[in-house]
């Protein structure tokens, strides 16, 4: 395309969006609304899913007791076993005496003195890095001799994470439907805009521009409604996550256990490219829409 | 430069506009299509601008075959094409420079020629002082100069006229003629559609006269003046 054309198109496209005044500014507006809303859900769902990363990294934590007779030699097969294993990310060593440490702040201190650390069983706390094969790794462990026990919390870990999976379905259906009524948003604000311009496209069109000529300019427009409201909503957004991560001194322990919010910079990246691009796409796909409906060559 | 071989012309609702016809026009010819109401003037100009195809029969026009012609090459033949409409259909937000300029815009321009081609289009048209007015503070004529001006900006091979002096008095409408007139004389093969008998008679060029879908006449230099035909 020839710089003057580009610079015609750019040209109409302002054109196109001064005519209609109101209708952009409403259109952004309802773009930002619809972006915003879309954002809080978003929100949620990267906090949700920051944290329930972090609470079933710690619950993919599996704890091998071995016996409390075992030897020297048994122990090195059994941390050889684990360390070898390709889903084991890391492993931690418990002996008896840290055991009977440890046990000592639990029970106290008398207690411990008495029964003595003898019986205590060594363990192994064993970090996978595979979810899903935490099953197959608790059986393979427990089917080993001189292991006393294999503890790891499954059910809770399935819970956490259908609780997880289902907020994320949720959040995504919401997101969804939101972006179908910004769409129709967009598409019905093109539309409005092309049957302003609908003379103009006639003599275009009889003068001999091209269909591209002709349409780029609704295409850009509504691009650029998506990108002003993304825009504008990623301010908003922004400044209300700080605003909140501040108030709350980056975590809700206070109000509901361990739940940390996302650190600022990581949510405004996070944002500032979802917003973006959504609200781009967004645009333009609206404008597609519209065009292909009401302004057939 | 124009040929109608046979064409037919039937629409959705039913109407037979044209039957059959055949016509020919030579590159730099001036012709008159003239005819009353229903004749068939409107389709052929809606079968040149290539907003119809016609249900019979072949067009050909500047080397383009009509009937298959490509959307990709539809806004190329029509680059070639200069048409006046009777309610000249003028952009009324922009100025009378503006319209002209808006022109040779869509077909991709530079700036450059936009600013040496306006101002003599203005000049021969006789707009000169008057760019910066938008439409409705001109007079019919004007009006009717503007839309001549922004026809011929692209310099296309053929003009085409539908009722160009239709809302004006006489002494505009003569104006209004002899600037098509101008235009032929510098190369422009030219087509007025009209019914305004004073016209054709001025210029006395040649006259395809239609009636009912079908040419009862074509004859060269002709004086309008017919018995035969009501108007």
């Amino acid at each position: 395309m020839k710089p003057v054309s580009i610079k015609y198109i750019l040209v109409e496209s302002f054109n196109n969006i001064l005519r209609n005044k109101v209708l952009f500014i409403t259109s952004i507006f309802t773009v930002c609304v619809t972006i915003l809303l879309m954002g809080v859900v978003g929100i949620l769902l990267m906090n949700v899913s920051y944290n329930s990363d972090e609470m079933l990294d710690e619950m993919l934590h599996i704890t091998v007791y071995v016996i409390p007779e075992a030897d020297e030699k048994t122990l090195n097969e059994i941390q050889d076993v684990i360390v070898n294993d390709p889903h084991v990310e890391s492993s931690t060593y418990v002996s008896k005496l840290e055991a009977y440490e440890a046990s000592k702040e639990l029970v106290g201190e008398e207690v411990m003195e008495e029964l003595g650390y003898d019986f205590l069983p060594p363990s192994f706390i064993v970090k996978l890095n595979d979810v899903t094969y935490a099953n197959i790794f608790v059986h393979k462990m427990s089917s080993m001799s001189n292991i006393y026990e294999v503890k790891y919390s499954s059910e809770s870990y399935e819970r956490a994470g259908r609780i997880s999976y289902t907020i994320r379905y949720v959040c995504g259906a919401l997101t969804g439907l939101l972006g179908i009524l910004s769409l129709f948003l967009i598409s019905n604000t093109i539309k409005i805009t092309v049957s302003s311009s609908k003379e103009e496209v006639t003599i275009m069109r009889y003068i001999g521009a091209s269909e591209a000529r002709i349409k780029v300019p609704f295409f850009l427009q509504g691009g650029f409604i998506g990108f002003l409201g993304a825009i504008i909503s990623f301010i908003i957004a922004g400044f209300g996550y700080n605003y909140i991560y501040t108030k709350l001194e980056g975590s809700l322990s206070d109000y509901i256990g361990v739940l940390e919010l996302v650190p600022i910079p990581q949510m405004l990246l996070v944002l500032l490219g979802v917003f973006m691009l959504y609200g781009i796409v967004l645009g333009v796909l609206g404008s597609f829409f519209a065009i292909r409906k009401y302004l057939k060559a | 430069m124009i040929d109608f071989e046979n064409v037919s012309m039937i629409y959705r609702s039913g109407t037979e506009a044209l039957h059959g016809i055949s016509f020919h026009v030579d590159p730099g010819e001036f012709v008159f299509i003239t005819g009353k109401s229903g004749s068939g003037k409107s389709t052929i100009i809606k079968l040149l601008m290539r907003e119809e195809k016609p249900t019979a029969g072949d067009i050909f026009v500047n080397g383009y075959d009509l009937y298959n012609l490509s959307r990709y090459d539809l806004p190329h033949y029509r680059r070639r094409l200069g048409v006046v409409f009777q309610d000249c259909r003028l952009l009324m937000n922009k100025t009378v420079y503006q319209n002209i300029e808006f022109a040779m815009e869509v077909v991709g321009e530079s700036n450059r020629t936009i600013k040496q081609v306006v101002p003599k289009l203005l000049h021969m048209v006789d707009l000169v002082g008057k760019e910066k007015a938008f439409p409705d503070e001109l007079a019919g004529g004007e009006q009717a100069r503007v839309a001549l001006a922004r026809a011929i900006a692209n310099n296309p091979d053929i003009l085409i006229a539908d009722e160009p002096t239709g809302n004006l008095d006489p002494k505009t409408s003569t104006e209004i003629i002899d600037l098509l007139y101008k235009v032929n004389q510098l190369g422009t093969t030219v087509l007025v559609v009209t019914h305004d008998t004073k016209i054709v008679d001025r210029l006395q060029q040649r006259v395809i006269r239609l009636k009912a879908g079908n040419i009862i006449s074509d004859t060269e230099g002709s004086i309008y003046e017919d018995e035969t035909c009501e108007y």
